[in-house]
């Protein structure tokens, strides 16, 4: 459905993207992860026509963004980063402009009322959109998206700045629109991948250091696995199952990290090993990497 | 049909705001304080008095009517949403353009009101009443598509502002500073100054060459627009 290959593109001579190839199927949920400046954005916008490549083609449905932009756009809905919209406008007025643009004349009203009764945001239509919260903006945003019912979306950054509740709202209406969309979403926070995406783009510096299902990059993600107990067995009994590190006693207390040998998850091995031993365990739990680590693992640095 | 959306759009910006009111009203008192002060104090029933400011008068006015426009949409990034619509770049200075001018000629004819009256004082010229409006129309959709370009130039309205300011200041001196200038760019910059052209038209007489002048202006200007907008696809 998208396909993107030797992707470059270039800021005043700085190379914002380099060498990007990569393929969206029909269907996939992709989520698009890395740090700010990564080059997330700028794909994006190259994506949807916005700007142009330095180099490099895309694809979409076959067909060329730099050439046929205008059929790209109209098969594209696209949520831009921070939700730009018009505040003096209302929340009506704005999708109906929306509509109309998008050349919807006869079924501009059940399109609006229909993307609106998705996103949750028929109680605001009439009113103006600077009045808004954050919340009910990035619904309005993803209404605008969705209003001509596109086959792709584009999400840059869907649910930055929200509180806990909205971001839960927003990913289960990505989750939903996923069903029967195929969509592109970026992110900075892996935890933000997991629940609404199928595969993951990591993207550093402009290039991708890796492509992989989510739950291989979860896999990578574990780190070590924090333990503390209370009994007569040493900590050096746990080397079984791989690492230990960071060793504490204090009074027949003992704590400290195990880096498991292998990819898979030991904490049910250990929880096992203790039963036997008859050893009280404390505290078990599996340490995540943050994004950083996972990264520097990643580009090999 | 994707241009008359845009336009639509923009005619609401101004009009479900106090922008085009404010406009309205501050055009009307102005130009009614010029009107006023010839027919009363010259005892003259012509329109002379207001036309004669209106090149200086619209140097502020269509600056602050279009500095908004695109200035506006590059520093909240709404410019990325419509360009992700099926939109063309052209469709995007055209609509504003558009609306501009549908703002302006609103204000143009509240204003007709001042020749109205010269009808029930006196029996002025029809004819030069018209050449004199055509020919504000025209100064006035020429100083729109200066600030429109002006708008592509910075996300910051102010500079916009001063910038498309500064560019009818010049075409608007230059007339002025003629002797100056060596014999034969004088005729070049005849040719390239507002004023020569205007003042032509209030004469009554329309002729192709001040017409043709006035709407390359518009093109040029609109032209320079889109391809700043079109730069920035980089």
């Amino acid at each position: 459905m998208i396909s993107v290959s030797s992707l470059n593109k270039d800021y005043g001579g700085i190379r914002a993207v380099s060498d990007l190839s990569f393929e969206v199927s029909k269907g996939e949920v992709v989520g698009f992860l890395g740090p700010n400046g990564a080059g997330k954005t700028t794909t994006m916008q190259v994506l949807t026509g916005y700007i142009d490549p330095t180099s490099g083609r895309v694809l979409v449905d076959g067909l060329d963004v730099t050439e046929h932009p205008i059929e790209v756009k109209k098969r594209m809905g696209y949520l831009p980063e921070n939700t730009p919209l018009y505040e003096d406008l209302s929340v009506y007025d704005f999708l109906e402009f929306a509509a109309s643009v998008r050349g919807l004349n006869q079924g501009k009203r059940a399109a609006i009322r229909e993307a609106s009764e998705r996103c949750g945001i028929g109680d605001v239509l009439h009113r103006t959109i600077g009045t808004l919260s954050k919340g009910y903006r990035q619904r309005v945003g993803l209404a605008q998206a969705i209003l001509h019912d596109p086959d792709i979306l584009i999400l840059d950054e869907p649910t930055s700045g929200l509180d806990p509740l909205q971001v839960g709202e927003i990913r289960s209406l990505i989750r939903e629109l996923g069903r029967e969309k195929t969509i592109l979403l970026s992110t900075h926070i892996l935890s933000e991948v997991e629940p609404t995406c199928s595969r993951v783009i990591v993207i550093h510096q402009g290039s991708i250091v890796a492509d992989s299902p989510v739950g291989e990059l979860s896999g990578r993600m574990r780190g070590g696995v924090r333990i503390e107990y209370r009994g007569s067995v040493k900590p050096a009994a746990f080397e079984r199952f791989g690492r230990v590190e960071d060793v504490t006693s204090d009074g027949g207390v003992f704590a400290f990290r195990l880096i498991p040998s292998g990819e898979e998850d030991v904490r049910e091995a250990v929880f096992r090993f203790c039963k036997e031993e008859d050893v009280v365990l404390l505290e078990l739990h599996a340490e995540k990497k943050s994004l950083e680590e996972v990264f520097r693992e990643l580009t090999g640095r | 049909m994707t241009t008359v959306s845009l336009i639509r759009k923009e005619l609401k910006h101004y009009f479900y705001s106090p922008m085009a009111y404010v406009v309205i009203c501050m055009f009307l008192v102005i130009t009614g304080w010029f009107f006023a002060n010839s027919l009363f104090l010259r005892r003259e029933a012509e329109l002379r008095g207001m036309l004669d400011v209106m090149p200086l008068l619209l140097m502020f006015f269509m600056p602050a009517v279009t500095m908004r426009s695109i200035a506006e949409e590059r520093k909240v990034d709404t410019i990325q949403l419509v360009l992700t619509m099926p939109v063309r770049e052209w469709q995007v200075t055209l609509s504003k353009y558009a609306a501009s001018l549908v703002l302006y000629a609103v204000t143009l004819a509240f204003s007709l009101f001042y020749p109205m009256l010269l009808y029930l004082l006196g029996s002025p010229d029809t004819g030069m009443i018209a050449a004199s409006y055509l020919a504000l129309l025209l100064i006035g959709a020429s100083y729109i598509s200066i600030g429109i370009f002006a708008s592509t130039l910075t996300v910051n309205q102010v500079v916009a502002f001063i910038t498309a300011f500064g560019i009818i200041f010049v075409l608007f001196v230059l007339s002025r500073l003629e002797m100056l200038f060596p014999l034969w760019m004088q005729a070049w910059i005849e040719r390239v100054a507002v004023v020569p052209h205007f003042d032509n038209m209030l004469r009554g007489v329309i002729r192709s060459s001040d017409v043709v002048y006035f709407v390359t202006l518009n093109l040029l200007f609109l032209f320079l627009a889109t391809y700043m907008l079109y730069r920035r696809r980089g």
